[in-house]
């Protein structure tokens, strides 16, 4: 369910813990569904155990997961929309420096964004 | 913990590598890289007590591997070839260490040979690579070692058994806490592994630093000029040049003082990948 890339700009737990949060905000982990291992998801990732305790641990420390002694680590009930847009929350902020790197202006911007949801919602 | 203090190796009068200080924490991947030729093998050797230093010490728990035979039962190395164990079978081999490794789990090894129809009167040389590398793995879990230090352990490995191979090790270190060292030159699998890197540059042994400072240290940009200027600084490394836009490596403030001097017309940040920490750190190293 979950891939990592090296060649990113984001760090490996770092995009361990956005797609984990994208995966609950479509729905795809339900709260209370409990999460792979460490050991279960590093082995099938073929990352570093150390790296996925991290990301498990920033999740946690966003209240999107719960972890239990001895039990292992669960979805934790959150608003979905909260979920939504901790989601969408790092490309939106893409979207903006790209926007600031071709100075392009709040308004321009909006106005393209309105336009390519219209064209591509048929 | 393992621990290595003002560790040296001479042989003859040539420096072999000097000074490596560092220890080896539980649970954690050290990567060593360095030139082909750097004293990689020879540091691992020295570290099991296959070789003497010529100076320093290494220790487990205060026990030094040079002087107490005991201590070496702490450490396991998976050579980079087989050919120490040539004239051994299997058997042979797992016998060996049973005698030696205290807590050796015979069963665990014997199950493995078991479950891949492999026969413990074969000779270790007629296994291929891969097959070597997964049973020597296999070997280091059974001696419940818990420090395993690896030389090129997926050098030559296809993908599938490169697969098996990083799966069982993450495993190990996930299950059981293992202290790791692994000398390699497969940065991109270093790249998602390791948890520090350690440097042998000209010989002489960097203390390690984890893989976020080691490429926090360097940056990477893609500039483009007007007409790309000749670079002449020693932490200034070109990577490639395409028409007008250059892409390097700068590995210090006065590097990077260097490259705002040339006024670049546009200067794009990419992401530092292991590689490119490599070719920084060892690109203007003509020695090879």
């Amino acid at each position: 369910m979950f891939t990592v890339d090296p060649k990113s700009s984001l760090p490996i737990y770092e995009q361990l813990v956005a797609q984990i949060i994208r995966a609950v905000a479509r729905g795809l982990l339900r709260s209370g569904e409990q999460m792979p291992s460490v050991r279960e998801l590093a082995s099938t990732l073929l990352v570093n155990p150390n790296t996925v305790s991290r990301a498990y641990q920033e999740l946690e420390s966003r209240n999107f997961i719960v972890t239990m002694r001895g039990k292992g680590s669960f979805i934790s009930d959150l608003p979905i929309e909260q979920v939504k847009q901790a989601a969408i929350q790092p490309h939106v902020q893409t979207l903006c420096s790209v926007a600031d790197e071709l100075s392009i202006s709040n308004a321009d911007l909006y106005q393209l964004l309105i336009q390519t949801r219209e064209d591509s919602s048929c | 913990m393992l621990t290595v203090s003002h560790l040296t190796k001479q042989i003859d009068s040539k420096m072999i590598y000097e000074n490596a200080s560092f220890t080896l924490p539980a649970g954690t991947i050290t990567a060593l890289i360095g030139r082909n030729g750097a004293g990689k093998t020879t540091l691992l050797k020295t570290l099991v007590g296959a070789l003497e230093p010529s100076r320093g010490k290494v220790e487990w728990n205060q026990q030094s591997i040079h002087h107490v035979p005991s201590a070496r039962q702490h450490l396991f190395l998976v050579p980079d070839s087989i050919g120490v164990y040539r004239q051994m079978t299997l058997g042979e081999l797992i016998g060996f260490y049973n005698a030696f490794y205290p807590n050796f789990e015979r069963t665990f090894i014997e199950n493995y040979c078991r479950s891949l129809n492999l026969d413990r009167g074969r000779r270790v040389t007629s296994l291929s690579k891969g097959q070597a590398q997964l049973f020597l793995l296999q070997l280091a879990f059974a001696t419940n070692a818990p420090v395993l230090l690896l030389d090129e352990p997926t050098d030559g490995l296809d993908r599938i058994n490169k697969r098996n191979y990083l799966k069982q090790l993450v495993t190990l270190l996930a299950e059981r806490q293992t202290a790791v060292l692994i000398a390699s030159h497969q940065l991109e699998e270093l790249d998602s592994l390791a948890d520090r890197i350690m440097t042998i540059e000209q010989h002489l042994v960097k203390e390690p630093q984890t893989l976020e400072d080691a490429k926090s240290s360097m940056q990477k940009w893609q500039l483009a000029y007007e007409t790309v200027p000749d670079f002449h600084h020693n932490d200034v490394h070109v990577l490639s040049q395409t028409g007008r836009v250059v892409t390097l490596i700068v590995r210090s403030e006065a590097g990077a003082a260097y490259v705002d001097k040339t006024n670049p017309l546009l200067r794009d940040v990419l992401p530092v990948q292991l590689e490119d920490y490599f070719l920084g750190t060892f690109g203007g190293d003509q020695h090879v």
